[in-house]
């Protein structure tokens, strides 16, 4: 673990030293804000409502969490970094998780930013607090689960430009696949299946104030099941 | 060698799909914590006590056409809300039918349900497609209420129940409906707020000087300018039997047809009857400083503005008696040209007043002559602005036992009558259906209707849907619009700006500690 923990302020380290990062956060910030104030017209719809607020993250996080990720593993194999990390004294599934790990501080930053629209909103109205508390769950969870898939994506790839491409398109399909039967009428069982595996699907819940144990099932699993699939691959790397 | 493959075997290939095998089973398992305030997305105490009470099977067919689910989540949550409700009692049978399916679909429209049409986006021409989501519930004595659409979770637990109860005691709460104003016929001039009174009552509607049938729970009147003495007399003897009564009363008329002129009402009989109730509906009209914009036709064909009213009063959560199981069950309700309602020397010490909505502190009361013409704006405010100011009541309910007719023949009663006067003649016609929430009148009139049969359980569960979300915290709209646009300054500004600023000096910092470092060495 202390392994681990090591490696992981080495990630931070790494993140904090990028301006992509600042890019990245004040970009998530100023959209989140700019869409909830100004396009969805949070005053003129005049409800004590984070909800239009948290049914952003998704589509923003499509693009946030794989700017993050982009250079998690694609910028080590273009330093040749990735030799050394690999013939460190540790397994494969310790790298990863201390990859994981490090980009989660920043996004969990980036997400205790948002504050301030809840502190700053709630003397205007009866703000339900039990929903804020699920939406802000709901974002951690989605996000953890983002980042885990964009590592997922950025093993593969040995520049940043691929990973970042590569992720985004993944968590855009992951995220609008359960919407695919608005627009193509598709067979029940299909629709279900699409509805299963869609991000936003499962993020439903968490925006209305109901913590669904489905949900928090399907965003654990799929966060742990990417990690495990990411360490195969750099395993399969090693014994190459 | 060979133990090493076999050991990467297991990892590479059996462990993924142990992987897959425990996610599968693990989105079979179904719970969840509701933490909404009120756990509205949760089955509630009244709706659990009625499953409690069954002793008798009782089936519930909800027919969906699963197309509707690939376009709202509303669907999903009332399969949800329902499983939930018929996991609470074994005696409850849930059938989720697919509407899509010709059988069912028939028998759905044989029983009442009513789809509703949807664009069709896959269709290159466009085509509108029928779908359902009602719901049927049938008890073991084949009698059945028919929810015909339902899209509205928030609302579907107060639907469902009101049916239910409905199923049980085979009848709905009557009520009578009279109007006290000559000029306003009842299937003209009050459509909308029968309509919804009907959804809930059955509705009956009678002239002045008609008698009331002996099934009648509820009496509601709209307006007194023309009440004659017979009705009063009835209203009297009404309440003093223990029924339930709903009075849109006003003190000065505004004539709608005339230029809004207003003119006090004379003291009547209805007067008299409320003073011995120990309340007094007041010949003034009530401004506030908080009210709403009417909007006003611009000279020379230029287009409408809005324009302050005064007379317009919005009644929040902010103006009403806390605890109120009937403010609790609404958002609101609006008032033009309310009078004063307040209490007057002594009430008859077995009637309970409540003054269950006043104005902001900052109501005034404005004597004749009146000035009404929305032309006048702020003016009007202004006209009767006084030092200090005061919440006045414009809204009050009455509760307990009223007492009989002065030298009434008939035997004392101890039956507790119910009566809710609400200080305007208007509150309820169709005119008013101009405002933010033109609903917000129609729902008070639902909650009124529950109040006065005493059927607190319903008033709960309209409560739950009837959350005031509206941004009320802050009375002063300048004020208000004044925090939301620091929000947005401090959010789509500040705080990514600082963000930056902040990067930009650590990664400055950084290189020159590296500069230095190297230049060291």
């Amino acid at each position: 673990m202390r392994r681990v923990l090591a490696l992981t302020k080495k990630e931070l380290r790494i993140h904090f030293s990028s301006p992509f990062v600042y890019l990245a956060a004040a970009l998530f910030l100023s959209a989140a804000s700019l869409w909830f104030f100004l396009i969805y017209g949070f005053l003129a719809r005049d409800t004590a409502s984070l909800r239009g607020y948290f049914a952003a993250m998704p589509l923003l996080l499509v693009i946030v969490i794989p700017a993050l990720t982009m250079k998690g593993w694609a910028e080590e194999y273009r330093r040749g970094t990735s030799e050394l990390l690999l013939t460190l004294p540790l397994r494969s599934v310790e790298l990863v998780i201390a990859k994981y790990l490090g980009t989660m501080v920043v996004v969990l930053s980036m997400v205790l930013l948002t504050l301030p629209v809840v502190f700053l909103l709630i003397p205007l109205g009866e703000f339900d607090s039990g929903q804020i508390a699920t939406e802000y769950i709901g974002t951690v969870l989605l996000s953890g689960t983002a980042v885990a898939l964009g590592l997922f994506v950025s093993v593969w790839c040995t520049n940043q430009s691929t990973a970042f491409i590569g992720a985004a398109g993944l968590l855009l399909v992951m995220t609008l696949i359960g919407r695919l039967a608005v627009v193509v009428s598709l067979p029940a069982p299909i629709t279900g299946i699409f509805g299963y595996i869609s991000l936003d699907t499962h993020f439903d819940g968490f925006i209305r104030g109901v913590l669904d144990i489905r949900a928090l099932w399907y965003y654990l699993w799929l966060t742990a099941l990417s990690l495990y699939l990411t360490s195969l691959v750099l395993e399969a790397r090693r014994s190459a | 060698m060979r133990k090493l493959s076999r050991y990467k075997l297991l990892y590479f290939a059996v462990l993924p799909l142990a992987f897959i095998a425990v996610g599968t089973l693990g989105s079979q398992v179904r719970g969840r914590i509701d933490l909404t305030t009120g756990q509205l997305y949760t089955i509630s105490p009244p709706a659990r006590e009625r499953l409690l009470d069954l002793d008798e099977p009782v089936s519930i067919s909800y027919f969906l056409s699963p197309r509707l689910e690939s376009y709202s989540a509303e669907p999903e949550r009332i399969r949800e809300y329902l499983e939930e409700f018929a996991a609470t009692s074994p005696l409850v049978e849930l059938r989720v039918l697919d509407a899509s399916e010709p059988e069912h679909r028939d028998t759905a429209l044989e029983l009442g349900l009513q789809p509703q049409q949807l664009t069709d986006n896959d269709s290159e021409s466009q085509s509108l497609i029928s779908v359902f989501s009602g719901v049927v519930v049938q008890a073991a004595d084949e009698s059945r209420r028919v929810l015909p659409f339902v899209l509205d979770s928030e609302e579907f637990e107060y639907e469902l129940i009101s049916s239910w109860d409905e199923m049980v005691a085979e009848r709905t709460p009557e009520i009578v409906v009279m109007s006290g104003n000559d000029e306003l016929e009842l299937r003209s001039a009050y459509q909308n707020a029968l309509l919804r009174l009907s959804e809930r009552f059955t509705v009956r509607l009678l002239e002045q000087g008609d008698e009331l049938p002996l099934t009648a729970d509820m009496l509601f009147l709209f307006g007194n300018k023309d009440l004659r003495t017979v009705t009063v007399l009835q209203i009297e003897d009404f309440l003093a039997a223990g029924g339930g009564v709903m009075l849109s009363v006003e003190g000065v008329h505004v004539q709608l047809d005339d230029e809004l002129s207003a003119r006090e009402l004379n003291r009547s009989d209805l007067d008299l009857l409320l003073e011995r109730y120990g309340v007094r509906v007041s010949r003034e009209l009530v401004v506030d400083r908080y009210h709403m914009l009417v909007p006003l036709a611009g000279a020379g064909g230029n287009p409408e503005s809005f324009v302050s009213y005064p007379h317009w009063i919005e009644l929040l959560s902010r103006n009403a008696a806390p605890g109120h199981a009937l403010t609790e069950a609404v958002t609101g309700l609006d008032l033009f040209w309310p009078s004063r309602i307040e209490p007057v020397g002594d009430a008859p010490s077995e009637l309970n007043l409540t003054q269950l909505y006043t104005t902001s502190y900052e109501g005034r009361v404005m004597d004749s002559p009146f000035a009404t013409n929305p032309a006048l704006g702020d003016d009007i405010y202004d006209r009767v602005w006084r030092e200090g100011g005061d919440r006045i009541g414009v809204v009050m309910t009455l509760s307990g036992r009223f007492p009989p007719a002065p030298g009434a023949t008939a035997e004392l009663t101890t039956e507790r009558g119910r009566l809710l006067l609400v200080g305007g003649g208007y509150t309820f016609s169709d005119f008013l259906e101009l405002g933010e929430d033109p609903m917000r009148n129609l729902r008070f009139l639902t909650a009124a209707g529950h109040w006065l049969a005493s059927e607190e359980d319903l008033l709960a569960l309209l409560g739950r849907s009837s959350r005031d979300l509206r941004l009320t915290g802050i009375a002063s709209s300048n004020v208000r619009a004044a925090v939301v646009n620091l929000a947005q300054w401090v959010n789509i500004v500040a705080i990514p700006v600082a963000v930056l600023l902040f990067g930009a000096v650590r990664i400055i910092r950084r290189r020159r500690f590296k500069g230095v470092d190297a230049a060291s060495l």
